[in-house]
């Protein structure tokens, strides 16, 4: 809302009439006023030269001590009363100036104050409409806006609001990302491995290469007397890693090797958090990014095991670690990984 | 006794808090709040070094060097004063013991002044202060170099009323080297403040203006409010002294700023004051009601004229707060004060840092981070409260009160004065204040001109000014959303979104 009050004092004393004595010379012939305002002047005395109505110059006098101060004015003759004791006038066309030194003057007259030497007085001009000076002052700012404003305005306010939009689906997707997204670092690239046992007590020789097929000779065990016993490949494999390298003793029931089925699609052991991974279901969407891999895999989840274990074998499991207690999950993708990225650490995340 | 208390509050928390809350497990926590503070303190700490710098050792020199001059010779001393001075007061329903102690210094210092006339120019609104101000005049008798000049302006602000008083001024036609000085209708001059402060325009030649260290005294406020405003003038004293190092201020303080007369009557200068106006492109043109020492700063760093600060006069200013209470108070000064910094700094920024100088511009942009950086720290710990543990609220309280409590010491660096109530209350001014810079931000067009209490709006229909208080609020929120996101996202509180987000969200979408 505007403000409406207005403290300036002159405008509620506008018409407020005055006793002071001034003067006013009509026609060469000088009356004292004893009754005016801004708006007019009364007279007590005879008035001969004017008729009521007539409009006339006038000069008003304001004695002060050492000097006198006059004002031309027009006026216009309101009354003159039948016994001719009295006449009345008002002032017209008063300028800004006049009014504004007019009204200083009053100003000075009810203070008891007169004007004198030394004093330095700058009368500024005083706007004493009644509106409300605040609206005065900015009068008109703000109410015409070109039309390079106006698209600009338009253009700047799209933009914003399309900013805001974009903030919002931020936050959406963050929320979404921290609340409803399931991630782990803790996954692995693996594969279905066999364990190559020794049949005899020697020392290992390699006896295949590559891929090796169900019976092939997957390594030899070369026993004191010189006798091999060869150790038959048990699927459609390749070495993965040598328990006993070629060359060393392995005793008869020992681990020589483990191979890495090649028939079967390497698959990602991811482990989650049993409270996150509460939210998982199996067939559920996962994304899996190996590391120097521009392009993620795609997978579903293939198997949960929310089996909980405990921390020592024998012992009872902790049902109140359980939240802590980290679950396999296992995802098998849509397209196979490379076999050269087979026991790669990955990132996975669930939708 | 405040001191005692804050400090036993303190040592409680510290002792009584529970082991989480010394649990460094919050990495993210100690980051964002602990790199903030070594930015921010790291800022402040600047400012506290080129203050220092600035009153033991450069201006000491400066005025080591008048001294001299004014000891070596009487006529010297005589002749480094400005051959003639003008005290611009404007006041405006000023309380009549104010008006009486502000004439009455300003008269004193005008008969003791031995460089020529002195007038005395008041820019007044009310006829009771003219029928006052001729009273004290004529009691005090003042010698013939004291002259008057009263000023009546419409009460239509200050700018007006200064402006009309400079145009008076002009129409006087000042001397060759004389000086205006414009302040306040509640500020106290000090004893020998004139011959103190002009010789430095002899002694610098292209200096253009300058400005005091002020204190306060606030006769109808409660400590609360005292030692607000108090704290208020210490750390205006910090920062102008290290701005004062650069001889470029970005403030020329109302409550009282010396001028060239040139410069001060200067048409350009004196239409700047009164008319100045702000070209926004959501709101238009916006007028200044206030922060005509704003305009001053702006006027004088766009002509790349020096300016000074001189930190051992310090001019007194009897405040009347708004209202009895600090929140009140603080927030109609503050909304008062950082809309017109804001809404001043923009094109003072827009000078560029080779016209006003590198440290003095990126004081300007750093104006505008401020308002932000207060509240990283609290939505630090809320956001971190709600998503993990209410212990970091904790912990935050324990870290503002101990920074808060070394950052008030070291204000004893600045001026010798301290109260246990400066911790709280330069948090309270920090974080309050950075909010309500950010509500001015986006409400450049709302002012108010705080003795008067008149508020201004821009002049529109009921259905556009809903549309634009709108906008505003929505610019607010966004701004304060987006802060809020980054300190998310930051802290873990939210996760920033993956492509593969986005790509699942689309392909939902299709």
């Amino acid at each position: 809302m505007q403000a409406q009050i207005v403290h300036e004092a002159e405008i509620h004393r506008q018409h407020v009439r005055l006793r002071i004595p001034i003067a006013i010379e009509i026609d060469g012939t000088r009356y004292t006023v004893d009754d005016w305002s801004v708006g007019g002047f009364g007279v007590a005395g005879p008035m001969a030269s004017r008729r009521s109505g007539e409009r006339f110059p006038a000069r008003l006098i304001f004695p002060f001590e050492d000097f006198e101060l006059s004002l031309r004015l027009d006026c216009q003759l309101v009354y003159v009363l039948a016994d001719e004791s009295r006449f009345g006038g008002r002032f017209l066309s008063l300028s800004q100036g006049q009014a504004d030194l007019f009204r200083y003057l009053v100003d000075a007259y009810l203070s008891g104050e007169l004007v004198s030497g030394g004093d330095i007085l700058a009368v500024v001009a005083r706007d004493n409409s009644g509106e409300a000076r605040v609206r005065r002052l900015f009068e008109g700012l703000g109410q015409e806006e070109t039309r390079g404003r106006r698209v600009r305005r338009i253009l700047g306010s799209t933009l914003l609001v399309l900013v805001g939009l974009g903030l919002a689906a931020l936050i959406a997707a963050g929320i979404y990302e921290r609340y409803l997204v399931v991630t782990t670092d803790r996954a692995v690239i693996e594969a279905p491995f066999y364990r190559l046992e020794a049949t005899a007590t020697g020392r290992v020789e390699a006896a295949g290469q590559g891929l090796l097929h169900p019976g092939d000779p997957a390594a030899r065990v070369v026993g004191q007397g010189g006798t091999a016993v060869p150790l038959a490949s048990p699927c459609e494999c390749v070495i993965d890693t040598w328990l006993v390298p070629p060359g060393r003793t392995v005793q008869v029931g020992g681990l020589v090797a483990t191979l890495v089925a090649a028939d079967q699609p390497l698959t990602v052991r991811a482990e989650v958090p049993l409270d996150r991974a509460r939210r998982l279901r199996v067939g559920q969407t996962a994304e899996v990014t190996v590391p120097g891999k521009a392009e993620p895999y795609r997978g579903q989840i293939e198997r949960i095991d929310f089996r909980l274990k405990s921390d020592r074998p024998g012992e009872p499991v902790r049902l109140e670690d359980s939240s802590r207690q980290m679950v396999p999950v296992v995802i098998r993708p849509d397209r196979p990984f490379d076999f050269d990225d087979l026991g790669y650490a990955v990132s996975v995340r669930f939708f | 006794m405040f001191l005692a208390l804050y400090l036993l509050l303190l040592a409680a928390l510290a002792l009584l808090a529970p082991a989480p809350v010394w649990d460094p497990g919050a990495r993210s926590f100690v980051l964002i709040v602990g790199w903030i503070a070594v930015w921010r303190y790291g800022w402040g700490g600047v400012h506290l070094l080129r203050s220092l710098w600035y009153r033991a050792h450069v201006f000491p020199r400066w005025r080591r060097r008048i001294l001299d001059l004014a000891a070596a010779d009487p006529e010297v001393e005589r002749a480094l004063l400005a051959p003639e001075v003008y005290i611009v007061v404007t006041s405006y329903r000023i309380p009549v013991p104010t008006t009486e102690a502000v004439l009455a210094a300003a008269l004193v210092e005008a008969e003791r002044y031995r460089g020529g006339r002195v007038t005395i120019v008041t820019s007044i609104v009310e006829m009771a202060d003219q029928r006052l101000i001729k009273d004290l005049f004529r009691l005090a008798a003042p010698p013939e170099h004291v002259r008057l000049i009263l000023v009546r302006g419409r009460g239509t602000g200050k700018r007006d009323g200064l402006a009309t008083a400079l145009r008076a001024v002009a129409r006087q036609a000042p001397a060759p080297g004389a000086v205006v000085l414009v302040m306040d209708g509640d500020t106290v001059l000090p004893p020998d403040c004139l011959a103190r402060i002009l010789p430095f325009f002899r002694l610098m030649p292209d200096l253009a203006a300058l400005t005091t260290d002020e204190d306060c005294v606030v006769p109808h406020g409660g400590p609360l409010l005292r030692a607000w405003h108090q704290l208020r003038f210490t750390q205006r004293h910090l920062l102008m002294s290290s701005l004062g190092l650069s001889r470029r201020l970005i403030t020329l303080t109302g409550r009282m700023s010396a001028y060239r007369a040139e410069i001060a009557t200067d048409p350009a200068f004196v239409a700047l004051i009164q008319h100045d106006r702000l070209d926004h492109w959501r709101h238009g043109p916006i007028p200044l009601l206030t922060g005509e020492d704003k305009s001053a700063a702006y006027w004088l760093l766009r002509q790349g004229r020096a300016t000074l600060y001189v930190p051992d006069v310090t001019v007194l200013t009897i405040e009347q707060p708004p209202a009895p209470d600090l929140l009140r108070a603080s927030t109609a000064l503050m909304l008062r004060w950082f809309g017109n910094m804001l809404r001043a700094s923009g094109r003072c920024l827009a000078l560029g840092p080779a016209r006003v100088g590198w440290f003095v511009w990126w004081c300007l942009v750093d104006q505008r981070i401020s308002m932000w950086t207060p509240l990283i720290g609290p939505i630090t710990a809320i956001l971190l409260a709600f998503a993990a543990s209410p212990a970091f609220l904790y912990a935050y309280t324990l870290w503002v009160m101990l920074t808060r409590l070394v950052q008030s010491l070291l204000l004893l660096a600045v001026r010798p004065r301290f109260s246990g109530l400066y911790p709280p209350l330069l948090y309270f001014t920090q974080l309050y204040g950075a909010f309500l810079k950010s509500w001015v931000l986006f409400r450049l067009d709302r002012q108010r001109w705080t003795r008067q209490n008149i508020s201004w709006a821009p002049p529109l229909g009921p259905w556009r000014a809903g549309l634009r208080a709108l906008g505003s609020s929505y610019l607010h929120l966004l701004a304060l959303a987006a802060l809020t996101t980054g300190v998310a996202f930051a802290t873990g509180v939210l996760t920033p979104p993956s492509t593969s987000t986005f790509a699942a969200a689309a392909a939902a979408l299709r």
